[in-house]
């Protein structure tokens, strides 16, 4: 169901608290997600007029799972707080003096409802955490983070009910990892329109038995995060060491986390300095470059009285990844009509230069090898391709 | 993982380190160290900063005062006018709406241009070929580049356009026929293209770099009658507008005019004065001269506008061997 609709369906008096918790109500760890309803329904009679619907089912992302809370008002009532039916989890009782939205509800607040939702979730993540008690193992992982500033605030646990034909007991760890993407160049994080939440990073450990011996670890990047540091691929994470904890498992995998950013912050001025120093060097005919990121660049060169193309195209792992040229004609096409090039790719190139001995380098190639062959270009070409 | 660290080489100077733009710092790498708008701070205090952004020599082009070599035999352009006049768009390679102008008069299907193999053919094919090249190599090099074709015979007429696509522009290319003109009216053309496009609006100029820039590449070959032109005021404005180039590649006969009849260089000064901000290219080329000065023409003209140099500063060659000289660059 879209926001619109659950919008348009409910009793007008409930409007403004449905409101707030659909359009960017974001309650845990995972701002990636948002709140949705379904099920919306009215508990008033079939004879009164429409839209009068006051009670939904509202899924809230938490710990890697989803929780489906019924929420129900009254819409002869609207101005009474709501019952809730927290799912399965029938023993899931909340004391109401820790739950201040309820205890002060206030229907004029369109904040209340959110705000109460919180405060809901954060008494089920203790109830959670209460169940860890059934695993020893795991109220020490438990305990073991929570003593830590890093990742104890920022925590959420869900501990499954026992597997009814093994006995088994399960949980899952969420941690938002205290990892700083706040340097990452801005052009990396593309449209933030489109993700206009936290740059965040997330890493979920399910521990499949109470003896800690099947651990799952999964990491979950916001998406312009993901796209910045490279595909996901590339972002693999060291499996749980058997025997481990999660207290030094979780700082390694921060730390490597904080390298790939700092590698794609580094690239970006590495790049930046390449670009500069082929300016220099060339900059009287630079024919375009990426004034943003700084990851291609394109110029004219001349020799004798003959024009060709190079293209530069810096990769994201640069300087660790070569550079790619491309020496392109102006005058030919090749016989499927494309524009005639060739890409250079065994060029002398070593991370280590910095850029103006990059650019010397490949001035010297340039020069050296590819008149050589551009002028073969020419001749070969100019009887088959300059008439019509 | 090996992180190396950027240090200056032997000799050079150190560019500013800016903080590049994070969202944590949105000004980022448009701090401004220096009055003049550039991108980059100008690491070298030596050189003098003029009060409002220009591109004179000196602030971040060749710090020498001669380029390097002359390559092209042409006639030398006018220096770029006075700080005054000049308001310094931030060099950022944003999207070029090129509207190519062909002139079909004539003259283009003389076959007198000398081709690579020594044959003779005709500036129309010639012109067909690099605007293919042209468009080509654009899309190439950014795909939010976009073309549009007009030809101009006694008026003009749009083609095609806007297209992104450089295969729809040249579907249109190759249809072509050249005709007699009696005129040619600058004033028509402009107004063509005055009613197809829309400039940005001109808000802090030297800080915001714009969502695009028109440019207009007229290839133009005819040698007869002097250039009428009294443009409207609201062609003027187009005219100076930061955003707006108009680029000219004139093909003329060679001939020196005796008496009362204008020679080209009557003409192809009269284009370069349309040039107020000193930020156009313009070239002439004989009709009877080698093809590849027609194609090197192009070539150069593939440059952005904002990123360009100022074309008398404009130098292309390879230099073999030996250490080139050192020019200070700002990104």
């Amino acid at each position: 169901m879209s926001p619109e609709v659950a919008l348009h369906r409910i009793s007008p008096e409930l409007r403004p608290m449905l409101c707030s918790v659909v359009r960017d109500g974001r309650v845990g760890l995972d701002s990636t997600n948002c709140l949705r309803v379904t099920d919306l329904k009215t508990g008033c009679t079939s004879l009164t007029p429409g839209p009068c619907c006051d009670r939904f089912k509202l899924h809230i992302p938490y710990a890697g799972e989803t929780l489906k809370w019924d929420i129900i008002f009254n819409a002869q009532y609207p101005e009474l707080p709501p019952d809730f039916i927290f799912g399965e989890d029938a023993e899931f009782l909340p004391e109401p003096s820790e739950l201040p939205h309820l205890v002060q509800w206030d229907a004029g607040d369109p904040e209340c409802l959110l705000q109460l939702v919180k405060e809901l979730i954060q008494q089920y993540h203790h109830y959670q955490c209460q169940r860890l008690r059934e695993s020893s193992r795991l109220l020490f992982e438990y305990d073991s983070l929570l003593e830590d500033p890093n990742y104890g605030r920022n925590m959420e646990i869900y501990a499954g009910r026992k597997n009814s034909w093994t006995g088994e007991f399960s949980a899952r760890f969420l941690l938002k990892l205290p990892v700083d993407f706040s340097n990452i160049p801005v052009y990396l994080l593309k449209d933030t329109a489109l993700d206009p939440g936290e740059d965040v990073a997330l890493l979920s450990v399910s521990f499949e038995d109470a003896e800690a011996t099947q651990v799952f670890p999964k990491l979950f990047l916001s998406p312009s995060i993901e796209h910045a540091l490279g595909d996901s691929l590339a972002l693999q994470i060291p499996a749980f060491p058997s025997g481990g904890c999660l207290i030094d498992y979780v700082p390694q995998v921060c730390q490597i986390l904080n390298n790939k950013v700092q590698y794609v912050i580094q690239g970006y001025h590495k790049r930046r300095e390449y670009i500069a120093a082929f300016l220099s060097h060339f900059g009287m005919g630079v024919v375009e470059y990426d004034a943003e990121g700084f990851t291609k660049l394109t110029l004219l060169l001349m020799w004798k009285d003959f024009c060709f193309l190079v293209h530069v195209d810096l990769p994201l792992y640069f300087p660790r990844d070569q550079p790619t040229l491309t020496f392109q004609s102006v005058y030919h096409f090749t016989n499927s009509g494309q524009l005639y090039s060739q890409v250079q790719v065994s060029y002398p190139y070593s991370p280590r230069w910095d850029g103006n001995e990059m650019a010397k380098r490949a001035n010297y190639c340039a020069c050296a090898t590819d008149n050589k062959d551009v002028t073969e270009v020419v001749r070969s070409h100019s009887v088959a391709k300059t008439e019509t | 993982m090996e992180t190396p660290e950027p240090g200056p080489a032997d000799g050079e100077e150190r560019l500013v380190e800016l903080r590049p733009r994070t969202r944590s710092n949105p000004e980022g790498a448009e701090d401004r160290r220096s009055s003049t708008g550039s991108l980059g701070g100008n690491s070298n205090p030596n050189i003098s900063q003029p009060a409002v952004g220009s591109r004179v020599e000196g602030e971040g082009e060749a710090s020498t005062s001669d380029s390097p070599t002359q390559q092209q035999p042409t006639l030398t352009t006018p220096v770029p006018p006075p700080a005054e006049y000049q308001l310094r768009v931030p060099r950022v390679n944003c999207p070029e709406k090129v509207i190519i102008c062909l002139d079909l008069s004539e003259e283009m299907s003389l076959p007198k241009l000398e081709s690579f193999n020594g044959s003779k053919t005709n500036a129309l094919n010639i012109s067909q070929k690099m605007i293919e090249m042209f468009v080509r190599t654009k899309h190439k090099i950014d795909k939010r580049h976009e073309f549009a074709l007009v030809v101009v015979n006694d008026d003009s007429l749009w083609l095609s356009g806007f297209t992104s696509d450089p295969r729809e522009l040249c579907s249109c290319l190759y249809d072509l026929e050249t005709n007699v003109c009696e005129s040619f009216n600058l004033e028509d053309l402009l107004n063509v293209i005055r009613q197809k496009i829309e400039l940005p609006s001109m808000d802090n100029v030297q800080t915001i770099p714009p969502p695009y820039v028109v440019r207009t590449v007229l290839i133009y070959s005819r040698n007869a009658g002097q250039l009428q032109f009294n443009p409207s005021e609201a062609v003027s404005k187009m005219l100076q507008s930061p955003y707006f180039f108009f680029d000219v590649v004139y093909l003329h006969n060679g001939m020196e005019e005796q008496g009362d009849d204008t020679s080209w260089r009557d003409n192809y000064t009269s284009f370069c004065n349309l040039d107020s901000k000193g930020m156009c290219y313009r070239f002439e080329v004989s009709l009877s001269g080698p093809a590849i000065e027609l194609h090197n023409c192009m070539a150069k003209l593939l440059a952005h506008p904002l990123q360009r140099p100022f074309q008398s500063h404009a130098s292309y060659s390879l230099l073999e061997g030996e250490d080139p000289q050192d020019i200070e660059a700002t990104v």
